[in-house]
């Protein structure tokens, strides 16, 4: 109910033919005592940083305001004048910033120089380059969605994610009753190809047990603490980065995972969107002395769509590189 | 005073009647200020972190205007840098920091080597203060110091000096950008993908723009349904009382994507990784931007904080308030102006605040750790670099014991003096008294520096007293006579501590007790 509210403030604010009953007041009056030496630098712009520029600037992409209507743009002291009627009444307010907060005394001295009419010189800023996110991409010999029905649908597709200085991708078969995981492929930091894991059959990290969406949705959207991994053999092929003896990969009953190594899967916690969190092993993993720390996988997301619409709604942050 | 030392009860003067002498000699009463040479000593242990040399005192005492001159040349010392380091950890508060970590990754490495680690963000802020460099190198620098006690640690090419450090470009992709760069830093403020690096967002703005995100009075009122706040990250884009934060903190946090995660398990050579690879990840997560202002790396976040008033500001602050003593909040105009005006120099910061009125208040201050550890060093001949003097900075017993919480909330000392200065001021004396005469005895006669002319360990009354009263000099900055009422009841300690009949336990009871002398910590 908050945020109509907060829309209709902003809207309601953001007219510029609607003048604020200062203004003609401000016109026929003489500047208040306490001007001189005011600056936009000393006494504006860090208050307007701090508490408005964030959400209120022309330099940045209309989706990263967080509905500050467009052109109230308060980074330079130019906009600030712009608005400065709008300002002025919107801090006395008390309605912005959104959830208050702004000490009484920086308030106070804010408003003293916005009443003062923002007076200043414009801070010259570096020049930057803004940043460019990473394309956002399938492969799509990697995702396969099979099957119209939602108990139908099996998912096959690859993540990019990062664990300890390595950056990894991973092949991973998602069905309603299973998340398994089918290649792992690492890199290091600067972009040398390290290893590829192969499970087969998949590792499968979690099982619903069941086949109702409803129920693999609930637990995705819950934290999933407790679910336990399920008994299974498998075999573990590697990629030519390491040279194992095969006789060390013969499945081993006691561990989790074949070979030497030594971690079982405890837990799997999943964040209220579906995003993994965390997976807990009982212990790192190790193949032939070249461990591989999966005790913190990271934050990938694994599923943003609580509703599971595939494939456009079901936002991977998944940057495919095939080698 | 002294009766705390060990004074025979029937010759213990009472506390209030303590001898003027006590007090450093020539503060002026009444008017609030420090006398000349009062403040003269308090600006030496400031800023060079020894007390003034005896000539320094007697040029002052015989001329007081002499006193500014002399302070002022004390900014230009090469031992402030070292002081204003310090000063800057009560502000990033990395020096113990790996001293006191269980986690795995730290456990191979040395005592040498962790000190490094700790120490490290702080020897940029010495290289910019013995440098003259503007204080905006912090977070635009294209080098880092390194020594090779951090670079066996972090796996880098050592400079080869020891534990001397050298300017060191990074030998990895990561983009130079000062102390937003350090490895150091970003172990200590160790990131976790689960809450998007936003810790370390908030370090940015805690340590450079002395703004915490979590000091806000954010009205945390979530009037959110249990669905709501399952959708947090949904929440913080949206909800009024979460974007009061989460709209500056979050496009800052996706910058800091390269490096390491906390981990609880890796070695420590995937830690001090800067990832290229999971940089760009977390581009994907935020447009990064400072503020409103887009920003496309740590270089550029580096270039854009250096321009934000807010950065001078706190760096102005950090130190004024690290030679004061006290929040300055409004009463920072005078020191900010003298950065901006000194070309954001820390040094023009430095002579603001010494020749100020405030510094100048005659109040009592308990003494840096640090500033503690380099003066008693000096006054005694012992090296600063001695295991007594190196346990007092990097234990945290000690620090904890100079009034610290603990390492990572409060890693420096307190300004104000408490029951655990004395506590640790009678493990020091005890440590060191003995030590100190010994050693000094061995040194050719013209180069002791606490017995006089003539054999150690006097036992006749006059070159005895002698001694005490360059003891006082030299441990109190007190110039005091024969006859002073304080050099009587050191003299009363002497006999009653053994005398003539043992007057190696008589010379060290009585070093010791004027070790453990309150003054000695206050300034």
């Amino acid at each position: 109910m908050r945020q109509p509210l907060l829309l209709l403030l902003i809207y309601a604010c953001g007219r510029d033919d609607v003048a604020s009953p200062k203004d003609d007041a401000r016109e026929d009056s003489a500047p208040p005592e306490g001007c001189d030496g005011l600056t936009w630098e000393r006494d504006g712009l860090p208050e307007m940083l701090t508490w408005c520029a964030a959400c209120h600037s022309s330099l940045i992409q209309p989706e990263d305001r967080a509905g500050a209507p467009l052109g109230v743009d308060l980074e330079s002291v130019a906009g600030v004048r712009q608005h400065l009627d709008r300002v002025i009444l919107r801090i006395e307010a008390g309605d912005m910033p959104p959830a208050g907060g702004v000490p009484e005394a920086k308030r106070a001295r804010l408003l003293q120089w916005l009443r003062c009419g923002a007076p200043g010189d414009e801070l010259v800023w570096p020049t930057t380059t803004p940043a460019e996110a990473p394309e956002e991409s399938w492969d799509q010999e990697e995702a396969v969605v099979a099957g119209d029905e939602p108990d139908q649908v099996k998912i096959e597709a690859a993540r990019l994610g990062w664990t300890e200085g390595l950056a990894f991708v991973e092949v991973w078969s998602v069905s309603p009753s299973e998340a398994s995981l089918v290649s792992r492929e690492v890199w290091d930091a600067s972009g040398a190809w390290r290893s590829r894991i192969s499970f087969e059959p998949p590792l499968t990290l979690w099982r619903a047990g069941q086949t109702d969406w409803s129920i693999v949705t609930e637990r995705l959207t819950e934290d999933a603490t407790g679910l336990t991994g399920v008994e299974e053999e498998w075999t573990v092929s590697l990629g030519p980065a390491i040279d194992v003896d095969p006789r060390s990969l013969e499945p081993n009953p006691e561990a989790r995972f074949a070979g030497s190594s030594s971690g079982e899967l405890l837990a799997l916690h999943l964040g209220g969107q579906g995003q993994l969190i965390r997976r807990v092993y009982s212990g790192a993993f190790a193949v032939e002395g070249d461990e591989l720390d999966m005790t913190h996988l990271g934050n990938t997301e694994l599923f943003t769509s609580a509703e599971f619409q595939l494939p456009i709604d079901l936002k991977w942050r998944a940057k495919v590189m095939v080698r | 005073m002294i009766m705390a030392c060990g004074v025979p009860a029937a010759e213990r003067p009472s506390a209030p009647e303590a001898p003027t002498s006590a007090k450093p000699a020539a503060k002026a009463p009444g008017e609030g200020q420090l006398s000349a040479t009062a403040w003269l000593t308090r600006a030496s242990l400031d800023l060079r972190g020894v007390r003034p040399s005896a000539s320094e005192l007697a040029a002052v005492a015989a001329d007081p205007a002499a006193a500014e001159a002399l302070i002022l040349g004390f900014v230009d010392d090469p031992r402030f840098a070292d002081r204003a380091a310090w000063t800057w950890n009560d502000r990033l508060q990395t020096a113990l920091n790996f001293k006191s970590t269980t986690l795995r990754g730290y456990q191979a490495l040395s005592e040498a080597q962790k000190e490094a680690a700790g120490f490290a963000p702080l020897a940029l802020v010495a290289w910019i203060v013995a440098e003259d460099q503007p204080v905006t190198a912090l977070v635009t620098n294209t080098t880092l110091p390194l020594n090779d006690d951090l670079a066996a640690a972090f796996g880098l090419t050592a400079p080869g000096q020891g534990a001397a450090w050298v300017m060191s470009a990074h030998e990895d992709a990561r983009p130079p950008a000062g102390l937003l760069a350090s490895t150091s830093l970003w172990l200590v403020v160790d990131g976790d993908a689960t809450n998007h690096n936003r810790r370390r967002a908030n370090a940015v703005s805690t340590m450079f723009l002395c703004d915490d995100f979590l000091s806000r009075e954010a009205a945390f009122d979530f009037d959110l349904s249990v669905e709501e706040l399952a959708a947090m990250e949904e929440a913080v884009r949206t909800q009024p009382a979460c974007l009061t934060c989460h709209a500056g903190l979050d496009p800052l946090a996706a910058l800091f994507g390269g490096f390491a995660e906390r981990s609880d398990q890796a070695e420590l050579s995937r830690l001090t990784v800067y990832s290229p690879w999971r940089a760009e990840w977390a581009l994907g997560w935020r447009a990064p931007a400072y503020f409103g202002r887009p920003v496309g790396n740590l270089s550029e976040l580096g270039a854009t904080m250096a321009a934000d008033p807010r950065f001078g500001r706190c760096a102005a602050r950090t130190l004024a308030e690290g030679l004061i003593g006290e929040p300055l909040d409004e009463a920072l105009g005078p020191y900010h102006d003298a950065l901006l005006s000194g070309g954001m120099s820390l040094r023009a910061v430095a002579r603001a605040v010494v020749t100020s009125e405030r510094y100048r208040r005659d109040d009592e201050r308990a003494l840096p750790i640090d500033a503690l550890s380099s003066s008693l060093a000096q006054a005694l001949g012992l090296s600063a670099e001695g295991e007594t003097f190196m346990s007092l900075i990097w234990t945290l017993e000690h620090r904890r014991l100079g009034g610290g919480g603990d390492d990572h909330t409060a890693p420096d000392d307190v300004d104000q003096p408490g029951v655990g200065h004395a506590l640790r001021d009678a493990w020091l004396a005890r440590s060191v008294a003995a030590l100190a005469l010994t050693q000094d005895a061995e040194r050719e006669p013209e180069a002791r520096i606490l017995w006089i002319a003539g054999a150690p360990y006097p036992t006749d009354e006059v070159n005895a007293r002698q001694v005490l009263v360059r003891w006082h000099q030299r441990l109190l900055s007190e110039q005091v006579s024969q006859s002073d009422p304080s050099v009587d009841a050191l003299w009363a300690l002497w006999s009653a501590a053994g005398g003539a009949a043992d007057p190696e336990t008589a010379w060290t009871t009585c070093l010791e007790a004027l070790l453990r002398h309150p003054m000695g910590r206050l300034y």
